[in-house]
């Protein structure tokens, strides 16, 4: 990896200790630290699939705002964090109490194998609500 | 019908589960009965949850097991309701559970509800369910596939606009509907959409609607389906999720491999 490579690395790691902490802090101890991520996030539903030289993972992310989705590949695991977009929920004819106390997306999904976590080798799309990432294993 | 009730009017015990009816009816020779258990992609209580919204189906009954499933009652409209329940308008029944159920509970639930429906007097049961494909993210329009039970559900089978299912492995609580209907002659006709195994499928479901338009002539209305689409599978999340061990230790998986022998 580049010196820069490095840098980015280092981010997502930082992000993930935030978000750790956050979950502590107001899950173990009843207090946020940050409050833009007080609510209890939700995990969503997801499936790794073996591509033989590379892993597709799909996380069903239904409603969540893309202008707030955030993928962090790392070389064992994926973080993924994504705001539910309830302006566009609540036009939809079935919106139900229970659908309001999804706020937050969040989920670390590890990976079987390690894969190489650059950027200009990660394809990501979106379909219907899923999310469908493909990163390739590492070679060697 | 009778005005629903708060408590019941018959209370019936069939095969050591409790048959609470809250109003009066008597399924006609022309009668459907359409279950919608969880599954594969929920596409039974999602199809039939629609249903009996859209198609304006009231409450009729309600089937619990003290001993097989979950300590739940579903409030609805202030009364407390069993985890299964019944719904129906005209000719077409509809039982779903919305709630998670237990492998165990699968077994002796299907055995009930094939000598239910036998005693009560439906005609037919329609059994919908999801059929979890592989290649379920590159498929837009699901595909329908039906199984019978009797030459007159294959005749119901043909007008849905799907195709016969011929060879393939039906795990979980639908292979159990199917193995005691045609152990008991109850006409079932099961219908399966192409849909994601794991994840809820509004899709899938729409797919078994229009089957079913066509089918019953039910004239239900799927633009809501498929614009309230992600909607449904945020509420549906959490069913799902406590489907998919269920649906683990009853083989599920089995279904994406053929039988090995064909004759």
């Amino acid at each position: 990896m580049s010196f820069w490579e490095d840098i980015e690395y280092l981010k997502k790691l930082l992000r993930e200790q935030r978000w750790l902490l956050e979950r502590f802090l107001a899950g173990e101890m009843g207090m946020g630290l940050f409050p833009e991520t007080s609510l209890r996030p939700e995990e969503p539903l997801y499936r790794i699939e073996d591509l033989g030289d590379s892993y597709r993972v799909i996380v069903d992310l239904p409603a969540a705002n893309p202008s707030t989705l955030k993928i962090d590949v790392l070389v064992d695991r994926i973080v993924i964090e994504a705001e539910v977009d309830i302006e566009r929920l609540s036009e939809s004819p079935s919106w139900t109490r229970e659908e309001r106390t999804i706020r937050r997306y969040h989920a670390v999904i590890h990976l079987p194998e390690p894969v190489e976590p650059r950027k200009d080798l990660i394809r990501v799309s979106r379909r219907d609500g899923l999310l469908i990432i493909v990163v390739p294993k590492m070679s060697g | 019908m009778a005005t629903n009730t708060m408590r019941p009017l018959y209370l019936e015990e069939v095969m050591g589960f409790t048959v609470e009816e809250y109003s009066e009816f008597q399924p006609g020779d022309d009668s459907y009965l359409i279950v919608g258990f969880p599954d594969a992609g929920l596409v039974g209580p999602i199809t039939v949850s629609y249903i009996v919204r859209k198609y304006g189906m009231s409450e009729l009954a309600g089937i619990d097991n003290r001993r097989l499933f979950p300590p739940v009652s579903v409030i609805v409209d202030g009364r407390p309701r069993p985890p299964v329940r019944v719904f129906g308008k005209d000719n077409i029944y509809a039982v779903v559970s919305e709630v998670p159920l237990p492998a165990q509970a699968f077994f002796q639930l299907a055995d009930f509800l094939v000598e239910w429906a036998r005693l009560r007097g439906f005609r037919h049961l329609v059994s919908v369910t999801g059929l979890g494909v592989p290649n379920r993210l590159e498929i837009t329009k699901p595909k329908l596939y039906w199984l019978a039970t009797s030459r007159e559900a294959e005749e119901l089978g043909s007008k849905l606009g799907g195709e016969r299912f011929r060879n393939g492995i039906i795990a979980g609580p639908y292979s159990l509907l199917l193995k005691n209907s045609l152990r008991r002659r109850v006409s079932n006709l099961v219908v399966l959409a192409e849909a994601f195994m794991d994840f809820p499928d509004p899709e899938a479901a729409s797919a078994v609607v229009e089957g079913l338009n066509r089918m019953l002539g039910l004239g239900v209305d799927l633009r809501e389906l498929l614009e309230s689409a992600e909607s449904i599978k945020l509420r549906m999340k959490e069913l799902m999720k406590s489907t998919k061990p269920v649906m683990a230790q009853m083989g599920k998986n089995l279904e994406y491999q053929g039988p090995m022998i064909y004759s």
